[in-house]
């Protein structure tokens, strides 16, 4: 597996980051930054830092996580809001078990608007479907009591349709 | 296969809390809130805490718009559509048997029914816009005026308060300016025709009483007498704005923070002089009508009768703040929703392409928490 994904310019300065599963990562400080947390991680540690552990978020994540962070560096101008908006709404187009983890890394990693992007995006999966389909969409299993979904059901027929 | 493993890493119903929390306001329509949070008691027992928040919303739901969508030997089927993207909202279309008229108020779904020229049969199906609400029908409307036996038509159909919270009012007025008033559980309705017909532009139930405003922004309240007649109660609240024409259009609305405002529309002035908007204050014995310059963030839906206001933060994306939504008629058969915008002053214009339109109501999503 590789080790670093970030073939990033040579002038920006790098920062490393660990994952919880010890792959090393070489990512452009400025993208790192997007997280809060990332941050104010490095601001503790000033320039002394070698490698910034992030024991919460797996390889596999961290790659997804700062694929978009890289992406969302630079402030985008009017021109490329469209074009990031279709980037975005790619990005967030992943399945359930990913967007799931990719969702509690952004939450570790405090990265507001990713957070509202993937919170965003459970909620779309959400609309319009029956609590079966959202059970299956997610891979949740019913724990009600059919007595409990009965009454459930009972308060809200119309819903249910 | 590989999905199949990847699956099983996930663990939804244990989402903390405070995602969970950013999801719920994002589940727009009630449908898809009470489908949430019957999906798992972890998820059942996060849409509990908003559930406080959600019953404050539902009279300034986010509405949806209804439109005929066929017509079949006296049966019409209303449709209700997510507006902004003029797509079917899930929610099954609604029959209407022999209909003349249709609105909404206080969430509920009215429609009348004309038996013949001289009677009116009010049926009110609250909270549910399917079949499977429990309608309920008042007694008939007789005539506006008895012994007149020109057919009047309904202009708008008014209640004090949501059916499901408990006894209500109910006020009929017809496009000659007669009303009809009831209390729930009474028989009978009390008509009066009123000399000061032009007070009946709006009518809404505002804190124990019946304000009517005119098109020129004069406001009235009623009484209803203990000999059970419909009555102006004293002088004018409000005289008439000087040095102003009739509107094309005025209404009252209750704001989400509770306030009254007052909206005059002129369909053919400059956008900047299309809107006036005025809140009105009682205080010290002492009405009065206050120039105002936006919505304080609430978005206003105008269509046939009832007008819904929504804070428009509560609904990001659907709505912008401070705008008003107004299904009008260009030319016959030739719809529009116009938004108007208070803070930049700009006007969007949508087409409604629909066969049957003759009339576009704003609805509610029903609701039972």
């Amino acid at each position: 597996m590789a080790s670093s994904t970030s073939g990033s310019s040579s002038s920006s300065k790098v920062v490393k980051i660990r994952s919880s599963d010890n792959e090393n990562f070489e990512v452009e400080e400025a993208a790192a930054a997007r997280s809060e947390t990332i941050k104010k991680l490095l601001e503790d540690v000033g320039d002394d830092a070698d490698v910034i552990p992030l024991p919460n978020v797996d390889a596999k994540t961290l790659v997804k996580v700062m694929e978009w962070c890289k992406k969302h560096m630079d402030d985008v101008d009017e021109l490329n809001k469209e074009e990031m908006k279709t980037w975005d709404a790619e990005f967030v187009d992943m399945d359930q078990s990913c967007l799931y983890n990719v969702l509690l890394a952004a939450n570790f990693l405090n990265i507001k608007e990713l957070l509202d992007q993937l919170t965003q995006k459970v909620a779309d999966m959400i609309k319009g479907k029956s609590p079966e389909e959202i059970r299956a969409t997610f891979n949740i299993k019913n724990d009600f009591t059919p007595e409990e979904e009965a009454e459930i059901r009972k308060q809200n027929a119309w819903a249910f349709e | 296969m590989e999905k199949r493993r990847l699956a099983s890493a996930s663990n939804w119903p244990g989402l903390p809390e405070d995602l969970l929390d950013s999801i719920i306001p994002r589940l727009v329509y009630i449908s898809d809130y009470i489908r949430f949070s019957a999906v798992c008691k972890s998820w059942n027992s996060v849409a509990l805490k908003h559930k406080q928040k959600r019953e404050r919303l539902t009279n300034h739901q986010y509405p949806l718009l209804l439109l005929i969508s066929s017509r079949i030997e006296g049966c019409t089927s209303v449709s209700p559509y997510v507006f902004n993207f003029m797509t079917k909202s899930g929610i099954q279309d609604i029959q209407l048997h022999r209909f003349f008229w249709y609105g909404r108020c206080r969430g509920c779904l009215i429609y009348i029914r004309q038996a013949c020229y001289e009677f009116f049969d009010v049926r009110i199906m609250p909270k549910h816009i399917d079949d499977f609400g429990t309608p309920i029908d008042l007694p008939r409307l007789c005539c506006f005026r008895p012994g007149h036996t020109r057919p009047d038509k309904v202009k708008s159909v008014v209640l004090s308060r949501d059916p499901c919270f408990g006894s209500f009012d109910v006020l009929i007025t017809s496009y000659s300016c007669y009303a009809a008033h009831m209390k729930f559980d009474s028989k009978n309705w009390t008509c009066s025709g009123l000399g000061r017909s032009d007070y009946f532009a709006s009518l809404v139930f505002y804190k124990d009483h019946i304000l009517g405003a005119s098109n020129r922004g004069g406001v009235l309240s009623l009484d209803v007498n203990i000999d059970h007649s419909l009555v102006p109660k004293g002088e004018k609240i409000l005289p008439d704005l000087e040095h102003v024409r009739d509107s094309s259009g005025c209404f009252l609305v209750e704001a989400t923070n509770g306030d009254l405002l007052m909206v005059l529309w002129y369909h053919d002035f400059d956008i900047h002089e299309r809107y006036k908007l005025y809140k009105l204050l009682y205080s010290n014995g002492q009405h009065e009508r206050i120039p105002i310059a936006n919505l304080s963030g609430d978005s206003i839906f105008w269509g046939i009768n009832h007008p819904v206001s929504v804070l428009a933060s509560d609904y990001p994306g659907l709505c912008r703040p401070n705008s008003i939504y107004l299904i009008c008629q260009r030319q016959p058969s030739d719809y529009i929703c116009e938004e108007f915008n208070f803070e930049d002053r700009s006007m969007r214009e949508d087409e409604i392409d629909e066969p049957y339109l003759t009339s576009a109501s704003w609805i509610v999503p029903p609701i039972k928490l």
